[in-house]
Order: C-alpha cells, then structure tokens, then sequence
C-alpha cells in the first residue's frame, strides 16, 4: 500500500514537470500556431546548465537562475529565428525551424558535456525524507508535486481571472481580432513565448533529480509533452492538465508495475485516445488546413 | 493569411489549375498527356541503362572504400527520396519515416527458420512496411497538418521504445551484426563487389520506379492537395485516400532503403529507429529541395560524400547539417536541386502562393 502511494506521489511529481513544459507547447500553438519542437532541446540545456553549475558548487536556487537565464536568451533567440527574420513564413516551416534546432542540441549536448548519464541529488533543504500519516516520502518529490501543482492553480487564475489572462484566452480563440481591438497582442505573445522556453529551461533543473540527464532525454521529454498536448487537445491548459497526470502516473506505475512496457505505455494511451476522440478530451476543433 | 511558395517546375506545363485561380474539371487520367508529350522517350531509358552499366561495372577499377561510400549514397538516398513523397510532394512533413526504415532493416537482419535471400527479404519489407503505412497513415492523416507532424514524431518514439526492448529482435541499442545478402536461398553470401552490385540493381530500379511516378498526374495532384486541400475535394478528388496512397508509397520505398541499409553496413541496431534518422532525412530532402526529384539523392551524394571521405566526426556534422537546414527553410526553399534549375533554365521560377484556409 505505502509503495502505491509512493508511485503516485512520483507520478504526480513527473506529471507536474510534464504539465509545464506541456502546457507551454499549448499555449504557444493556441496563441501562435507555433509547433514548439524545440521544447526539448531547452529542456535538456536548462537541466545540463543546472547539473553544471551545481557540480562547480553553484547552490541550487542559483543553478535555477542560471537555467532561467539560459531559457530566457534562447527564448529570444528562438523567436527570432521562427518569426522574425521570415515573417511570412508557413507555420510547419516555423515548426520545422525549431525542429531543427532541437537536431542540433540534440548533438551539441553530446559534443560539450558528453554522451554519459548524469545525476544529480536534490539540494540540501529539500533532501531527505518526510513521514505522513506514517508513510514515508522523499521530501524533494513532495515537494516538486505540490510546487506543480500550486503552479499549476497559479497559472489558472491568471488564465481565468485576470485581464491579461482574458487577452490570452481571446488570442487563443482569434488573434487577429484580438488585434483588430487595438490590444499589443505581439508584445503579449513575444513574453508568453520567452517565458514558456524559459520555463521549459527551469523545469529541467527541478527535473534533474528526478530523471536522470542523458543525451535522449530531449526527445523523451519532447514525445512525452506531445503526447500530453494531443490527448488534452492542443490548445487547452485544462486537458493538458488533465493528460500530464494521466501520463505521469503511466510513467511511474507502469515502471513500477511493468517495467518493459512502461516506456511504450504512455503512446499506447495516445494511440487509444486518436482513435476514440481526435481532438482529445477537451480540445477545440481545429479547421483542417 | 500565411502564404508559401512551394518549389515550382519551369520547364513542364502544369495541367492544374493555380496559374489562374481557376478550378479546370481535370480528369486524373488525361493530366499524364496533357503535362507532357510521352511519360518515357528513349534518350531517358538509354540514360539510365547507361548510368546503371556504369555503376554495376565500377568494381573493376574502384577498391572498396569507393563501394561502401556509394552504398551509403544509395542508401540515404533512396530514403531521402521515398520521404521526399509524402513530404515534398505531399506537403505532409512526416518525423516518423524512421520507423518504416528501420523496420527494413531489422527485417533484413533477421534469421529466419529458413535462410532468406535477398529477394524474399525485400518482398517482406515491401508487404510489413505497407501495413505499417497504412496503420501510421491512418493514424496521423486525420487533422491538420500540425497534428500529422506531432503524431508522426509520437509513432516514431513508440516504436523506438517497442524496438529497443525487444531486443532478440533488434539488438537493443548494441545491436547485431546482419548476416551476408544471397541470390540464392541457402546459397553462398555475396562478398562486397556482390552485395554493392544487388544493391545498385536495387536502388536503380527503385528510383526508376518513383521517377515514373512523380511524372505522371499524380504529382501534379499531390501539388494540388497541398496547394489547396478544399479545391481539391471540390474536384472530386478523395484526397484523405490520396495522401494515404503517398504514405504508403514512401512508407515502402523507406523500408527498401532500410534492407539495403543492413545489407550494406552488415549491422543493425535499434538506433535505426530513432528520431534523429528520420529527422536527417528530411533534413537531406529540405537542403536538397523539396518536391523536385533529383534533389535528395544530389544533398546525399554530397554530404554523405563529404562526411565519409573527410572523416567528419558524426555529431558536429549534424549540427551543421541542422544549421543548413534552418538556413534552407528561411532563405528560400528551393534547396540545391532548385537553385540548379533556377541557375539553369535563366529565369525566376513562378511562385504558386498557397494559403492556408
């Protein structure tokens, strides 16, 4: 019994993780039509940054500064490259830029820190283990579960109940209106953009003493938050909620319970999920092009 | 609106209606005749019979190192083309051909209860990597685009993660040595010189055979499907069975390329079916310009070429085979085979805009 509830604790940790690098690949392709292929690629840089620093004795809240840092000037420079310098560019070509990209980082993580496996230990005031209601818990998942998930409702009410969370949802639903109403929706989208990129570079650091950091794990990550997207819907926060937990209690019992299947689990659901509902749970209709 | 200039052909007669805006009533079997004066003249096949003696004959006065060299060429390049199919033609830029070329290759790497030769080996690639097309097609071919590029990448790591653990199968990430190509089943193992002789027989036919294809009317009407999608429905075209037929199509060729990959290399691994070697495909068939023929195997011969005969470490050639790629899509799409043509023919080539309902 306390090792199922341990699994799902480390399953909801995972699936918070997920949900933010999930949840910037929705929001960007829901505001921008950007397919953010290069979700990956920051991922891994923030987590190789992080593990960096922290191996030269860099404490752990700076690590994520630095990753944030890293995040925010590929952030920019990503945008530059998809939107700025081609403007009329097609939205697979925007997607395959990036796509290309995540190529080359894929290969650039092995050409400066090696193809090995690292690890890294959660920092000091988050170590350990705490005991609840007599089961004992690593205390950093803990608190990576209940930090997504406070992120999570955060990011809710913004969505929900301010005024730039209304411009965000009406931007989602029709850009160009939204523009035709005189709002600064390109300012708007250009800080979205960077900071769901800079996020993506911060999850890694959190995620760094959870998963091991190896030359793969971009793509993992990258698959993962597709699948994620597609069984939420692209462009709903609220499946892709809902589909990061489903995904990472997949990941984390089935490791448990299956481990030779349990890498292939999560794309079993997808494969399940577009058969039975296209859109994905709580997707909106996109138009075929 | 977002508009796009896909490559254009300058020295053909489009049969299709983008010159004027206008939807002309084309019966798909008249469009062969009206492209084109005959699918095939005779200065083409003597060409490629030409082209084809030379290759076969080479092994007399070139050593080994030129061989490998070429049956990589041959190699990517086929594939390059197969996902040239569904991605320069067919406007769908698939992620997931890795699954189709790995597959191909597993299955050469096989040994089976009774010894296979090469050609029942090919044959099983032909049947196996049809299915997977059709299930992977009718999986991804649903929505937009954007969904096709998604799912297709989501397949791709499916089937990696199914690959690298069925490891009596695949050799996981080790790999496994494959054993030689025979004519014969049970007869003796074809040295290099035979094995680079099959597989140039392989890839010329083949390419032939895809060659033929994208010059009858069902290039101008992939063109057509990812010119404008409601225009074509609205001439009665099925354009979902359309854009299957080309998944299936490039799925098969892919697969090809995958045998003729194990048969060359003698080695294979679940690395096959990884992302990064669907992604450098259509990284080769970008540079080397989507939607004309040549233009793949041309960025192949190069970079292949280039990489094998100046020992280029594997990771830093890939970053700059991403960069060109990124260069590729921003300044202009034409790629190497298109700015041959543009350089050639001493004019602008048209630009059919294509807008995206």
């Amino acid at each position: 019994m306390e090792t199922l509830v341990q699994q799902v604790v480390n399953g909801l940790a995972i699936a918070m993780l997920l949900y933010i690098v999930a949840a910037g690949v929705t929001l960007l392709f829901g505001l921008g039509n950007v397919l953010a292929l290069s979700h990956g690629a920051t991922f891994i840089i923030g987590a190789y940054t992080g593990w960096a620093a922290q191996a030269r004795g860099v404490g752990f809240l700076l690590a994520c500064l630095a990753a944030v840092v890293v995040g925010v000037s590929s952030g920019l420079l990503l945008y530059g490259l998809s939107m700025k310098v081609r403007s009329d560019l097609a939205l697979v070509d925007r997607g395959l830029v990036l796509l290309g990209v995540g190529f080359i980082v894929a290969d650039l993580v092995v050409v400066v820190w090696g193809g090995g496996i690292r690890s890294q230990r959660p920092p000091p005031f988050l170590a350990g283990s705490v005991e609840i209601v007599g089961m004992v818990f690593p205390t950093y998942r803990l608190a990576v579960a209940g930090m997504g998930l406070l992120t999570a409702l955060v990011l809710y009410l913004f969505i929900q109940r301010t005024r730039v969370g209304i411009i965000l949802r009406a931007g989602v639903w029709d850009a160009d209106m939204v523009q035709a109403l005189g709002i600064r929706f390109r300012a708007l989208f250009v800080t979205v953009f960077v900071a769901a990129i800079a996020l993506s570079s911060l999850t890694g650091v959190l995620a760094s003493p959870i998963m091991n950091i190896y030359p793969g794990l971009d793509f993992r990550v990258l698959s993962l938050a597709l699948i994620i997207v597609i069984i939420g819907g692209l462009g709903s926060l609220a499946g892709a909620f809902a589909a990061s937990i489903l995904v990472g209690l997949t990941v984390s019992l089935g490791a448990a319970m299956w481990p030779a299947a349990a890498a292939a689990l999560p794309y079993a659901v997808m494969v399940v999920v577009l058969t039975v509902k296209p859109t994905g749970l709580a997707g909106r209709m996109l138009v075929d092009a | 609106m977002r508009n796009q200039s896909p490559p254009a052909a300058p020295d053909e007669v489009e049969g299709n209606a983008s010159v004027n805006g206008e939807a002309k009533a084309v019966r798909p079997d008249d469009g062969a005749r009206t492209a084109q004066a005959s699918l095939l003249s005779t200065w083409q096949v003597v060409a490629w019979v030409a082209v084809g003696v030379t290759l076969v004959a080479l092994p007399v006065v070139q050593s080994g190192f030129a061989l490998v060299v070429l049956m990589k060429i041959m190699y990517w390049g086929l594939f390059a083309t197969a996902l040239n199919i569904t991605a320069g033609y067919g406007g769908m830029h698939s992620l997931g051909h890795s699954v189709f070329f790995g597959a191909g290759a597993l299955l050469a790497a096989q040994s089976f209860a009774q010894p296979l030769s090469v050609v029942p080996v090919l044959l099983l690639a032909v049947l196996a990597c049809g299915v997977l097309g059709i299930g992977f097609g009718l999986l991804s071919i649903r929505r937009s685009e954007v969904y096709f590029v998604m799912i297709t990448l989501a397949l791709a790591g499916l089937v990696y993660e199914v690959g690298f653990q069925w490891r009596s199968v695949t050799g996981g990430y080790d790999g496994r040595f494959v054993p030689a190509a025979t004519l014969v089943p049970g007869g003796t193992s074809l040295d290099r010189v035979g094995t680079y002789r099959v597989l140039v027989v392989v890839f010329l036919l083949s390419m032939f055979a895809l060659w033929v294809l994208m010059r009858t009317p069902l290039r101008s009407v992939l063109f057509g499907i990812q010119s404008s999608m409601p225009r074509m429905r609205a001439l009665g075209y099925p354009v979902k069975r359309l854009q299957l037929n080309a998944v299936v199509l490039s799925a098969v060729f892919a697969g090809v390329a995958g045998v003729m990959a194990a048969y060359g290399d003698r080695f294979v691994s679940a690395r096959f079916l990884q992302w990064e070697i669907g992604a450098l495909a259509l990284i080769y068939v970008i540079i080397g310009g989507e939607g004309r023929f040549w233009g793949p195997v041309l960025a192949v011969a190069l970079f292949v070429g280039l990489e094998q005969t100046t020992g280029a470490v594997t990771a830093y050639w890939h970053i700059v085979l991403g960069a060109l790629m990124i260069l590729v899509l921003l300044f202009g799409r034409a790629g190497i085979a298109g700015t041959a043509t543009a350089f050639t023919s001493r004019r602008l080539s048209s630009r059919m805009s294509r807008r995206r309902v």
